[in-house]
């Protein structure tokens, strides 16, 4: 009976350890917090608007000192600006945590794209998987832009796809404080600046011109310095 | 006290063990052929699962205007081929570019479609439920229509213990009912397991076979999983290249999926455009000087072989034609599901 007691006891302390850290994303553009909502002017004054931006985040760890001291299993996100909820995550780290520095994924991994499908965020179901050909699209980004010389001004860019020779999946590393909350801002201004509207507004499949811009995309992620 | 524990112990363990007999044993394996490449750990084979995925796969549901089902091109009838059609079909009368392969045996195949797109069976359903040539839909709009169909949240209550639609459950039952489509008992399967002896023609067939052919189209499964470029002359109406639209690797250049020859009776025409009609016409290509522009892999020069030669090789491979495969009810369509009312008058 004691040793139970025990047991329940060890239990009941090892989940009150755990702390929670909320990750919170905030996607920039025009230098503002980005909300996707079917009422507002979408041009709002400006050269290009955003109509859709999703993203898969996966595998969060926290490093110290280049070795890793929290991993979150089974880590994978679908961050969508256009649905409440899905701007943010919680991680189960433990209470005494200390890091400085986050890393995770832009994509899937090729082990679980691998696979099959998955339910829950992975479901294919959320337009984030390519129906003519394998793989998860990691990053899709839809709108308009003045410049853009295409029907309706339109561009798209899906990246995403893990099957050699095209792998865009991406790992992204950000120096951190301890915080309880960290926000991540994703600047999509520099990388709408970087690209060339006559040579580029339509990427939807694997290819070299999707690697670089995965490859670009990954300088877009930073942690802002915030006073506490 | 002690021993009280230990029966109960054993006793949950027991039950535990035939729960999971029950969800895991599924006679789908042939005992002459290796071991199934799928996963069935992420997707354990289910009876009510299955029903659901077999339903799924005859409803015209899951295209856009509720003209086409899965089985308009893979008709039970034909080993799940489109017999006679060269060239896929699909709504508003389209017409696709490439010939709707047989279905069977697909748990032992790593990669799907002709040109290897498609890297896992789960996935596959995704390609022609949204292409706008085949079923015009959208998974999301398919979940929609389930879920307002009378019968469809019943039968995930059945398959999934609760009536919640989604795409993964939708994926992976259509998966399932496909991976029942288990074609191994023709004539070559008899002959395999000592049942039945091939007659003369069909012996010195199954030689030349084994020496001219089953290097690509391995035995049992009569394939191997790869990739090949077998000569074909680009048709310009098409411009396939094959493989080499999804990699742009020049070396994947025209290379197509190496089929199956089992049920080649009940799947013609053949080739990935389906440009012959005839088996002879296949081994004809095979004996004419194809390698003269494009180096090709396997074959070192055109095939030799007499007239007698190919009779014979023909009556081999029509060994691995299996009716019992073709004509078995429980693939079939699900009128019991599908047209319950019909049903209740017979």
């Amino acid at each position: 009976m004691e040793k139970i007691c025990l047991i329940i006891i060890i239990i009941f302390l090892s989940n009150g350890l755990h702390g929670q850290t909320e990750v919170r994303f905030h996607a920039i553009h025009q230098g503002e917090s980005l909300i996707i909502d079917a009422d507002m002017d979408e041009w709002n004054g400006t050269d290009t608007t955003i109509q859709q931006f999703r993203c898969y985040l996966s595998g969060f760890e926290f490093f110290l000192n280049g070795k890793a001291v929290y991993q979150q299993e089974e880590s994978y996100h679908l961050i969508d600006f256009s649905k409440d909820g899905k701007q943010s995550i919680l991680l189960n780290t433990p209470e005494a945590i200390t890091y400085d520095e986050m890393v995770f994924n832009l994509g899937i991994d090729s082990t679980k794209s691998d696979s099959g499908i998955s339910g829950g965020d992975l479901d294919p179901m959320h337009g984030m998987y390519w129906t003519w050909q394998s793989g998860y699209i990691f990053f899709k980004l839809e709108g308009q832009s003045k410049d853009c010389p295409s029907r309706n001004n339109e561009f798209q860019f899906h990246i995403g796809g893990f099957l050699y020779p095209f792998n865009a999946n991406r790992k992204i590393r950000l120096k951190t404080q301890i915080k309880k909350t960290i926000n991540i801002h994703i600047n999509l201004d520099p990388l709408l600046e970087n690209i060339d509207w006559n040579e580029q507004n339509h990427i939807m499949s694997p290819s070299t011109e999707a690697m670089e811009l995965a490859d670009f995309i990954t300088t877009i992620f930073s942690i802002p310095n915030e006073k506490e | 006290m002690k021993r009280n524990r230990y029966i109960i112990g054993i006793t949950i363990l027991l039950s535990w063990a035939f729960l999971y007999d029950d969800v895991v044993h599924w006679d789908i394996q042939p005992e002459h052929f290796p071991v199934m490449e799928y996963d069935f750990s992420q997707n354990p084979l289910d009876s009510q699962i299955i029903q659901l995925g077999r339903a799924l796969f005859y409803d015209p549901i899951l295209s856009k205007d509720g003209s086409i089902s899965c089985a308009s091109c893979h008709s039970p009838y034909h080993a799940f081929a489109h017999t006679d059609h060269a060239l896929s079909h699909g709504i508003n009368d389209s017409i696709g570019t490439r010939n709707a392969p047989a279905l069977f045996n697909l748990g032992w195949q790593t990669a799907f479609m002709w040109d290897g797109a498609i890297h896992h069976l789960d996935v596959q359903a995704l390609a022609p439920i949204h292409s706008p040539i085949e079923m015009g839909e959208t998974l999301t709009s398919v979940i929609s229509k389930l879920k307002a169909s009378p019968i469809y949240p019943k039968y995930f209550e059945n398959a999934f213990g609760d009536n919640k639609i989604t795409g993964e459950r939708i994926l992976k039952s259509l998966s399932q009912f496909q991976l029942t489509l288990v074609s191994a008992h023709s004539k070559y399967d008899r002959v395999s397991l000592g049942m039945d002896t091939f007659n003369i023609q069909e012996s010195n067939g199954y030689e030349l076979f084994k020496t001219h052919c089953n290097d690509c189209h391995t035995e049992p499964l009569f394939h191997n999983n790869s990739f090949m470029d077998n000569g074909l002359a680009v048709d310009t109406t098409l411009n396939d290249y094959g493989k080499w639209i999804m990699t742009k690797q020049s070396i994947d250049s025209l290379k197509f999926k190496v089929p199956s020859l089992r049920n080649l009776s009940y799947t013609y025409p053949y080739m990935h455009d389906g440009r012959f009609k005839k088996l002879r016409q296949v081994l004809n290509h095979y004996s004419s000087d194809i390698s003269s522009e494009r180096k090709l892999q396997v074959l070192n020069g055109p095939l030799q072989l007499t007239s007698n030669e190919k009779t014979d090789i023909i009556a081999f491979l029509l060994t691995l034609n299996d009716p019992d495969f073709v004509f078995d009810s429980r693939h079939h369509f699900p009128r019991n599901i599908l047209l319950p009312r019909e049903e209740n008058k017979d």
